[in-house]
């Protein structure tokens, strides 16, 4: 492996950050930590990079302890969150920064910065100041000021948080995009799971200072561990079956009929909701709320006030351990 | 509900406690002759002594004439350029100093940063020639340093000792400002920085200090604006070398040759108008930091950074405190040079006048920062909320004290006032209306502050409830402008408490005030008399402040310590 | 509790305030013809003289007036008064150069009064016209720092000349005439008694011994007794620093001592006019000129009254020959001059 954190610990004062957390990534993935607020994970994160201190534990990349270095000594390279450009200087200033402490003379550092700004395709803003340019081509900097210096690992916290939904969409292609072209080992912090799912080779997902899954997006989404990475990712029914056991149904397994069947269940629809690809259902089953998904090709006649039945196919619901 | 009657306000509407029930033409009535009566008074209390003083300086003898400026440049040319040379480097050294001060308190990860902190506010709120009293007191012919400890013979007189004791005393203001700079910095450019590659030294270099230029710019225009106004310490300690300030007030006082004495202080005026244009613009509208308010740097900073950091920045507080300690055992040693041992003789050799004198510091300064306050407030609410018309004109005649050298108003003063219809030099009042106009800006910028920032919405929520526009500022914005009118109270206080400049042009007997007295003393040469009310003075600002942070500041916040006192900081820039 | 605090501190100032303007509103005086009632009425001077605290002191325990009073050189007065055009900045000038009081009467800038007790006071020390009177003589002395003598390796001076050494480079002070009745007379004298041109030319040399003018007549003696120079030409013996312990002596120059009337002048347009008579009266009384006398060490005026005995010495003294009226009326054209010469 390439980058491995070893029972890395933080607390301050009597909050535990991170306990005792285990990670080993391997060369080129881009693992993508995933969490709510004061889960841990930029902590995490920043451990890596050098600009907090664990209280226990160590951080080892390609079996070299970095544990001890200063972050200008590491072979990181941190996207921030605010991207943290250098308003008193221009985009190429910005991007050929680190260049300067590689003792490399300023012809080869202007060559290799536009070069990077070709990679993120905004060299021919290489002279703005960096005030003049909007949140994603600010991003695009920072992450080329980050490339600039082949770091060994790329850390990037909340990096696409800052940006409206679209915006967001789109950048988030590119950040992978240009990741597995250089094949550069990054750690992806964020809150948004769609993202997390969308662009990682495997994801974290930490709860309170510690891991509660970790696997690939597709694993993660079918067969939560518990009802916290159930609930986290994407929208979960929870049901209790008849054994008295707990089931987690997504919302597209739901299926809704006019007429009851073997182990469906009866309830009223209380409100639907259209969100463009598809219509969400909320049913009210014995004072409890389910949500139905349904895509919007179909006929869907039910409205508020209906009486319906719901069921779904055995596969489709995964046991959660209590 | 009206029954077809006529609807009159005025007898329908119930007597709701508080609220007028007066025909809404009257309020504007009151409001109106305010307003035009604090126009008018800003108008006849800054605006015409600036005329007069630029008058005097041209108009000679029934026609106008540049001789006296003509006269300056060719025959004393030496004296500008010693103003000159003392002021820049002055300004370089201090700002440099300050810039060190402000970084072991925002970057270093040294202790004893409050102390450090505190002791910049201390220097404030000081009397003026504190800082040349206890260089002669320390370094003088007989200085107990220089004579006494080390045996030399040294003549301490001269621009040296000039340019070290105002680049020492700028340093604080300096150091404020910029500190106030370096705070605004988004802290993640230096994690940044850092996380590229560079250690913490270049960091400070390639990142911290350009970003803080704009501090660095805003504190070096101040420094030099009140390095050319400073006539006290060239008076006391500058011996031969003399400059345009020192010549200044020679010429008042000594020579009442007030055309020459108003070229003089014209310019004084011209450099500070400079800056202050140059402050306004360039400085102020600066979009180098990010608004994001944090807390100390989290950039770490190498072990001999530090360590460099501390020992210039302890050394500044050293000094700073010795020189306090100096005038304190002077208050009470016999007789300085020759017999160091303790006695209350100079304190009990405190006159009636002494003490009559010291008196009438705290009464001035005290009536200058509640009226000064008040109309602060009152200026600010009809400039920022009202629009009435020729506020623009007004905002700048509000502003302009901050930037005219003390000298310079006290030369326009005495030329405004000296003569009919307005004939005031010779009482108190005409004393009291300087420190009051000279400290306006101080309110009306604390009370600007606050306006801004408070939702216009919640007046007009008043208004739509019934509140005339009287009852609205009394009732909504007045108590929103209260920390408005404390921070001002207590600046204008201290400020005029240690003030000299300009009112000592208009001392009579019967209005003299602890600071010219002070500088009587000093200047005839009674250590111990000069150091008794300097401690007096200090002890009164001190206190009156201590007792105001505590009990007054202290619980409106419960931040930072330090971000409450930085409110002192722009309202004590330049004014002195 | 905070607003109480905040309300407790604001009536303590309001309450310092109200009790300070108490003082500063005792009643004003109306000059009127008859005789007033002068108790608690308040006298503004402007003071060139020693001990006027403790002769102001005494003078109110005599007669109720209370006094307000600047410190300020002679000059300085002249100029101000000048400048203000007979506006009623104070009602008495107390102590100085006689120049100074010269001039201002030219100018109509004085109120005459011949006090009763004027009768007492030799003609050569008063103003005809009853302008100014002298209140006590003042003889321009070296004050000579011994312990710098002893550094420097020289001997006291004795005479203008002996100032002139080489090793006095730097350590003699003088005040700036313009300002300093003092300095003024020192030149005035000069000229007098050694003619125009040689009087020039000493002063050109004495100026190169000089560092810098000091802005006020006491300073000399004052930076003579710190040590901070060597010789301080002073308006007194320095009797007052002597007790101190300041290692200091005085000399009366042996080649010609400068010396004039110190005098007391009624300001034009004075707002209390009887109690500046009042006060003048005082001054030359006998009681009042015991007073000066004890309180700042200089030769009475008054006929019949000792002088102190430290200044015994004068008798020895030759002192100078000076026409005040000359050096009165050449004033300015004098300081001017000076001013070209050696300021800035």
């Amino acid at each position: 492996m390439f980058l491995q954190l070893k029972e890395l610990s933080k607390s301050y004062k009597h909050i535990q950050a991170v306990k005792y957390l285990n990670l080993e990534i391997d060369k080129g993935e881009l693992l993508s930590i995933l969490g709510p607020s004061g889960c841990g994970k930029t902590t995490t994160l920043r451990m890596v990079g050098g600009f907090i201190a664990p209280d226990h534990g160590r951080v080892i990349i390609q079996g070299q302890d970095i544990t001890q270095m200063p972050p200008n000594l590491r072979p990181t390279a941190t996207v921030f969150q605010s991207y943290a450009l250098f308003p008193h200087m221009n985009v190429l200033e910005n991007v050929i920064y680190s260049l300067k402490f590689k003792g490399m003379k300023r012809k080869q550092m202007l060559k290799k910065g536009e070069e990077m700004l070709e990679m993120v395709g905004l060299k021919h803003y290489r002279y703005q100041s960096i005030n003049q340019l909007s949140g994603g081509e600010q991003q695009r900097i920072a992450l080329a000021r980050a490339l600039v210096m082949n770091p060994k690992v790329l850390l990037l916290d909340e990096p696409l948080s800052n940006l409206d939904a679209k915006l967001r969409i789109k950048m988030r292609k590119e950040i992978k995009d240009l990741q597995s072209a250089l094949k550069i080992t990054t750690l992806y912090v964020t809150h948004d799971q769609e993202e997390a799912l969308s662009i990682s080779d495997r994801l974290v997902l930490m709860n309170e200072g510690t891991v509660e899954q970790i696997g690939e997006p597709q694993e993660i989404y079918k067969n939560p561990k518990n009802i916290f990475v159930a609930d986290f990712i994407g929208r979960t029914n929870f049901i209790t079956n008849t054994e008295g056991k707990l089931l987690a149904v997504r919302p597209e397994h739901i299926i809704i009929s006019d007429t009851e069947a073997v182990g469906s269940m009866p309830g009223q629809v209380i409100q639907k909701q259209f969100t463009g690809a598809y219509v969400t259902y909320f049913i009210d089953i014995d004072s409890k709320v389910i949500q139905a998904d349904l895509p919007d090709t179909r006929n869907l006649k039910w409205e508020k006030g209906d009486n319906i039945f719901i069921s779904f196919a055995e596969d489709s619901a995964v046991k959660i351990e209590m | 509900m009206n029954n077809g009657r006529k609807n009159t306000p005025n007898k329908l509407m119930p007597l709701q406690k508080g609220i007028f029930t007066r025909d809404i033409s009257f309020s504007n009535l009151i409001a109106s002759s305010v307003y035009i009566t604090l126009a008018v008074s800003v108008a006849v209390f800054i605006i015409w002594p600036t005329i007069a003083i630029l008058m005097e300086s041209v108009y000679y003898d029934g026609q106008f004439t540049l001789t006296q400026y003509i006269s300056l440049f060719t025959e004393n040319q030496q004296l500008l350029l010693n103003s000159i040379w003392v002021s820049t480097l002055s300004t370089f050294l201090a700002v440099v100093l300050g810039l060190i001060v402000a970084l072991f308190i925002s970057h270093s990860a040294n202790r004893g940063k409050k102390t450090v902190f505190a002791v910049l506010l201390l220097t404030l709120i000081s009397p003026p020639f504190v800082s040349a009293l206890s260089y002669i007191m320390l370094f003088g012919r007989r200085g107990i340093i220089t004579y006494n400890l080390l045996g030399l013979n040294i003549n301490p007189y001269g621009w040296h000792g000039v340019v070290l004791l105002q680049s020492i005393g700028h340093a604080s203001i300096a150091a404020l400002i910029i500190l106030g700079v370096l705070r605004g910095i988004d802290k993640s450019l230096e994690q940044a920085s850092l996380d590229l590659g560079a250690n913490s030294l270049q960091t400070l270099l390639k990142i911290t200090i350009p970003l803080a230029k704009p501090g660095i710019v805003a504190a070096a225009l101040i420094c030099f604006v009140q390095s050319l106004a400073d006539f006290g310490t060239p008076v006391i300690i500058g011996g031969n070398f003399t400059v345009l300030a020192t010549e200044a007030y020679l010429n008042v006082i000594g020579l009442y040759n007030l055309p020459r004495a108003a070229a003089m202080g014209t310019l004084l005026l011209i450099p500070a108008l400079i800056m202050f244009i140059i402050y306004r613009n360039v400085v102020k509208n600066s979009q180098y930091f990010s608004v994001r308010q944090s807390n100390e740097s989290t950039l770490v900073l190498s072990k001999w950074l530090n360590i460099i950091l501390g020992v210039i920045t302890w050394s500044f507080v050293a000094f700073q405190l010795i020189q306090y300690i100096t005038i304190l055992w002077g208050a009470f040693a016999r007789t300085w040079g020759v017999d160091f041992s303790l006695s209350l003789k100079h304190i009990n050799a405190l006159g009636s006048s002494q003490i009559a004198s010291f008196v009438r510091s705290l009464e001035y300064s005290f009536l200058a920062a509640l009226i000064g306050s008040l109309i602060g407030l009152i200026l600010a609410y009809m400039i920022e909320r009202k629009k009435f018309p020729g506020y623009q004109i007004l905002d700048f005649m509000v502003t302009l004290p901050y930037m005219i050298p003390g000298p310079f108003l006290g030369i326009a003063y005495v030329l405004a006032f000296h003569d009919y219809p307005l004939l005031l030099t010779g009482t108190a009042f005409i004393v009291v209306v300087n420190c009051i106009y000279r400290q306006l800006p101080i309110g009306t910028k604390a009370a600007t502050t606050v306006l801004t920032q408070l939702n216009p919405e919640i007046e007009y929520g008043a208004r739509d409830l019934g509140a005339s526009e009287i009852h609205a500022f009394k009732d909504v914005v007045l108590p929103a402008l209260k920390p408005a009118f404390l921070i001002s109270f207590i600046n204008t206080f201290t400020t005029t408490m240690i003030t000299i400049g300009a009112i000592i042009f208009l001392m009579v007997p019967g209005s003299e005030v602890a600071t010219v007295q002070m500088f009587n003393a000093i200047k005839t040469g009674d250590i111990g008399l000069s150091a008794v009310i300097a401690n007096m003075i200090i002890i009164a600002t001190l206190g009156i402040n201590l007792a105001f942070s505590y009990f007054i500041l202290r619980p409106a916040r419960h931040k930072d310590t330090m971000e409450k006192e930085m409110a002192y900081v722009p309202a004590i820039e330049g004014i002195k | 509790m905070k607003k109480k605090a905040l309300i407790f501190l604001m009536i303590l100032m309001l309450a310092f305030t109200v009790v300070g303007c108490g003082e500063d509103n005792t009643a004003d005086t109306q000059p009127t013809s008859e005789q007033p009632k002068l108790e608690g009425t308040t006298l503004k001077l402007f003071v060139a003289y020693d001990g006027e605290d403790e002769i102001f002191k005494a003078f109110t325990e005599d007669t109720g007036i209370k006094i307000e009073y600047l410190d300020m050189s002679s000059g300085e007065v002249l100029a101000r008064i000048r400048a203000e055009q007979g506006k009623p900045l104070g009602d008495i000038w107390f102590g100085g150069g006689v120049d100074s009081f010269i001039a201002a009467k030219n100018d109509g800038l004085l109120e005459a009064y011949v006090s009763p007790e004027a009768e007492f006071i030799p003609a050569q020390y008063k103003d005809k016209e009853g302008y100014w009177t002298g209140i006590s003589l003042v003889t321009v002395n070296f004050i000579v720092n011994t312990d710098r003598c002893k550094e420097l390796g020289v001997d006291i001076p004795q005479t203008w000349t002996d100032l002139l050494a080489p090793q006095f480079k730097g350590e003699i002070l003088m005040s700036n005439p313009s300002i300093s009745g003092t300095a003024y007379t020192i030149l005035s004298g000069l000229l007098q008694s050694m003619g125009e041109e040689e009087g020039w030319a000493y002063m050109d040399k004495l100026n190169e011994q000089i560092p810098f003018y000091a802005k006020r007549g006491s300073e000399p003696p004052q930076k003579a007794a710190m040590g901070e120079v060597t010789v301080g030409l002073a308006p007194d013996t320095g009797e007052a620093l002597k007790a101190e312990g300041y290692p200091i002596v005085s000399v009366f120059p042996q080649d010609g001592t400068p010396w004039w009337p110190s005098p007391v002048a009624i300001l034009k347009g004075a707002e209390n006019l009887e109690g500046a008579k009042v006060f003048v009266d005082w001054c030359l009384s006998e009681k009042g000129q015991k007073i000066l006398r004890d309180n700042c060490p200089r030769v009475p005026v008054r006929k019949g009254i000792e002088p102190p005995e430290c200044l015994a010495g004068i008798k020895e003294a030759k002192l100078q020959d000076i026409d005040f009226e000359v050096a009165g009326n050449e004033r300015d054209t004098t300081v001017e001059q000076w001013q070209e010469k050696y300021a800035q």
